[in-house]
Parts: C-alpha cells; sequence; structure tokens
C-alpha cells in the first residue's frame, strides 16, 4: 500500500536523523572511553543527587597547578544506596577519590566507578572482575 | 502578574512532592518502568486496531466491534501513561522545558490524540457501510498508517528525552 | 566454550565493536526494541485476554490465534536481533548482571507457552475449551511476559 512504505520510510529516516547528530548521550559506549580510564583526586564542589543520574563535581588540580572542574556521573540514587553510598556521605568540601573513564569528547567528565571518601570507605558501581577502573578483582 | 511557562516548570520541579520523586532511590524507577511497561498497554492494543483497519488481522470482525472490545484497554493503558508520565515530567520539569525531544513528544501527542478524533467524526460514521468489507475506505487505512507511525515516534521520542539532558 | 566464553567471544567481534563505536547505534537499536516490545505487547495480551473471555468472549478464538501468530513471530524477531545487538554495549557486565540474567530464564519459557498457546489455538476451532487449564495457561503467559519485561527494566538500575 502506498501510504505505508512512504510514511514509515519517512519514520524511519526522522528517527536516525533525530538521534544521529546527538552524540548518544546516554549509552556507555558512545559517551565514555572504555581504554581511557582516569583517577581523579579533588574537593567536591557540587552534588546533584537526582534519578536517573547522579553528578558530582571536584574541584582537581591539573599537572599545571590550575584548578579544573570535573564532572562525575554515577548511577541512581537507588543504585549507589544499595552499594552503601547515601546522599549524605557526600559533604561539600570534601576530598574524594573518583576513577572512572572518561568521555570520549575530552570533555571533563567521567563516568564513575569507585568512589573513594575520606574516611577511606570506597563504593564500586561496576561488577566484581569486570576490569573496570577501581575493580579489586573477583 | 504573569507567571512564564518556565517559571511553572522550574516551581513544579522545586514542589518537596518532585523533589522526592527525583532523589528517591526506588520510587523514580518504578514510575519509569511502569510508564515504559505501559506501552505494552497503550501502543499495543491501538496497533492491533489499526492492523483491524489495514485489513491484516481479525478480518473477521467487524470493526466497530474489534474497536469496541479493544480500546476499552487502551484508556486504561493511557491513564496510567498520563499519571505516571505527569509524574515523571514533575521531577524533571526545569530540565523537560528545554529538552527537544520532550518537546517533540508533546507535538506528536496531540496529533495522536487529533487522528482518531478526526476519524471517529468523518469516516468512520458511516461504519456500517464498511464494517465488514474485505477492504476498508482508503481514509481508514490512512487513520491507521498515521495511528502506527505516530505511535512509535512517540515512542522514539519519549526515549530520546534522556539523550537530550 | 563456557558461557562466559561465549559472551567474551561476542564482545570481542566487529559487530560489537562497531556498536561500540557508533554514537547513534545503540540508540536507534533500543527505539527499535521498545516497538518491538509494543507490538508483542499486543499480541500477548489480545490472545490471552481472548483465553480468559475478557475480549471477544465467542468469537472464534482459532482465527484470532492463527491471524495474530505473525506479529509474534515478527515482534520476537525483532526484540531478539535487537536485544543481542545491545548486549554488545558492555558485554560482560550483561553476563553478570542478575536481571539480565532473570530475563533470559524468563523469556525461553513465555517463548514457548506463547507458542504452545497459539497452537492449540490454532487447532482447537472456533470454541475451544475454555476452562481452567487455558485461563491458567494463559495467566501464566501474562505473568512470564510481564517478569521479562520488568526484569528488562531492572537491568540498568543494578
Amino acid at each position: 500500500m502506498k501510504y505505508r512504505f512512504g510514511v514509515l520510510t519517512i519514520l524511519a529516516v526522522g528517527m536516525a536523523a533525530f538521534v544521529a547528530p546527538v552524540s548518544a548521550h546516554h549509552s556507555f559506549a558512545a559517551e565514555f572511553d572504555g581504554s581511557k580510564a582516569i583517577r581523579l583526586v579533588g574537593k567536591l564542589t557540587k552534588v546533584d543527587w537526582s534519578n536517573p543520574h547522579t553528578y558530582f563535581y571536584l574541584d582537581v588540580k591539573d599537572d599545571r597547578g590550575k584548578v579544573v572542574n570535573w564532572a562525575c556521573e554515577g548511577g541512581g540514587p537507588g543504585a549507589l544506596s544499595r552499594r552503601g553510598l547515601a546522599k549524605g556521605d557526600l559533604k561539600l568540601g570534601d576530598t574524594i577519590v573518583v576513577d572512572g573513564y572518561r568521555a570520549k569528547d575530552g570533555s571533563n567528565l567521567v563516568d564513575a566507578r569507585r568512589v573513594t571518601l575520606p574516611d577511606g570507605r570506597s563504593i564500586y558501581g561496576g561488577t566484581p572482575g569486570d576490569g573496570g577502573p577501581g575493580d579489586n578483582g573477583q | 502578574m504573569s507567571v512564564s511557562l518556565f517559571q511553572f516548570c522550574q516551581w513544579l520541579n522545586d514542589t518537596t512532592f518532585s523533589t522526592a520523586l527525583r532523589e528517591s532511590t526506588l520510587m523514580f524507577p518504578i514510575v519509569e518502568s511502569v510508564h515504559t511497561l505501559a506501552i505494552t498497554l497503550v501502543v499495543g492494543t491501538v496497533a492491533m486496531v489499526d492492523l483491524r483497519l489495514l485489513g491484516f488481522v481479525l478480518r473477521k470482525e467487524p470493526v466497530s466491534k474489534v474497536a469496541g472490545q479493544i480500546l476499552p484497554l487502551t484508556w486504561i493503558g493511557f491513564a496510567v501513561m498520563l499519571i505516571s508520565g505527569l509524574m515523571l515530567f514533575a521531577a524533571e520539569a526545569a530540565k523537560c522545558y528545554h529538552n527537544p525531544a520532550f518537546r517533540l513528544k508533546l507535538i506528536l501527542l496531540v496529533l495522536v490524540g487529533l487522528n482518531p478524533l478526526i476519524f471517529h467524526f468523518t469516516i468512520f460514521k458511516s461504519v456500517d457501510r464498511w464494517d465488514e468489507v474485505p477492504r476498508t475506505p482508503g481514509r481508514a487505512r490512512l487513520a491507521a498508517v498515521l495511528s502506527l507511525s505516530l505511535w512509535s515516534g512517540i515512542i522514539v521520542a519519549g526515549r530520546a528525552i534522556a539523550y537530550f539532558n | 566454550m563456557s558461557l562466559l566464553h561465549l559472551f567474551h567471544w561476542y564482545d570481542h567481534t566487529t559487530l560489537a565493536a562497531a556498536m561500540r563505536k557508533s554514537t547513534w547505534a545503540f540508540a536507534v537499536v533500543e527505539m527499535i526494541h521498545l516497538i518491538g516490545l509494543a507490538l508483542l505487547g499486543g499480541v500477548v495480551l489480545i490472545v490471552n485476554l481472548r483465553l480468559l473471555g475478557v475480549v471477544f468472549r465467542g468469537r472464534a478464538a482459532d482465527r484470532i490465534a492463527r491471524e495474530l501468530w505473525p506479529f509474534l513471530a515478527a515482534s520476537v524477531a525483532v526484540l531478539t536481533v535487537t536485544g543481542v545487538l545491545m548486549v554488545s554495549e558492555e558485554t560482560v557486565k550483561c553476563y553478570y548482571n542478575t536481571a539480565f540474567r532473570l530475563k533470559m530464564l524468563l523469556f525461553l519459557p513465555a517463548l514457548f507457552l506463547s507458542i504452545g498457546i497459539h497452537r492449540r489455538l490454532a487447532g482447537a476451532g472456533a470454541q475451544p475449551d475454555s476452562g481452567t487449564a487455558a485461563k491458567l495457561a494463559a495467566c501464566a503467559s501474562l505473568a512470564l511476559w510481564l517478569g521479562v519485561g520488568v526484569a528488562g527494566r531492572v537491568i540498568g538500575y543494578l
């Protein structure tokens, strides 16, 4: 039937065109580089404790001594609290260590895999044994 | 004093309810999952009616009977979608305001509502004459194709919201 | 070859690498997965609700089952292909993900039950015996597919 193919083709093309220019934020492999692990140590400046993803921001000194603000993307509040990290555990000004994967576009954004708090407690967001940054193995 | 749409969205975003939902450990995932799975109740059922109009399924059943049997399920699904959708919107109202995918989804929702309205008040009025014929009128089939396309577009736009956050 | 080896092997295929490299492939595949879900849901709801006597009561169940069968098959095919493609995103993580495992465990019984229901209805004539067994099968089918859907949602939250 004439209409059907036409309309469905438009839909398919529209769908691809709509999605293509967006650097697919929200699928791990498209946004983050699985081969670029990094460790950040810095002072916590902001916490965005919300669904579907939490974000926390660190002031990190780069090798030239300049302070740069980095964004760290974590799982949702549910996933984090199940792993033992509650909203109140992150206090602004604390020095936090984040192990994660860098964003592909080179921006100051990481997919946080392990977060280590000032009291030494650390929370791993990956699966033990998956070889991610901060993975202590099975 | 006029309140801009954005100010309303920001206000809604900051209410105790919205904030609690946005920061929740369990509620947000549950509401989001209900919203996604209810796609079956709304789009899945409507698709069956559309497929009947296109002559693919339930061919021996009168069109009016197919619509009468299935659309109540669709309405139930729509109620679930609306409630869960409003909750999700409230939780992220400020972000949604700027989100092009969300805006597109709303436009498509209006269109997908207009389509059956027009269908109902035009070609469907004469359904007695084509209720059981082997090939439904062109306008009925057009409405079915538009319905399937618009609902698919709504699913796509809905999923794309996360990509523009 | 163990299951874990299979997942590692898949992880290293060109296809999986291409999926991960692309900025848009995963998104498009996931959207198609959702559209497939809608279609599968429609078929499963209508067939099971007919068995339960909620819709099309007294109407020829064998015809309904036979006519909807191609759409069950097509939607399952689409969901399977898109599903496999999405696993390539973080293959080994999926292997260890409890919700993913549960979804895979429920998927085959759900599918086989649906196939069984369609075959029985198609051969049973217009008014199949809608006794307790048939109604239980319909409820089980709805429950299994709901389980598959819920497990699928939980994958992303673990």
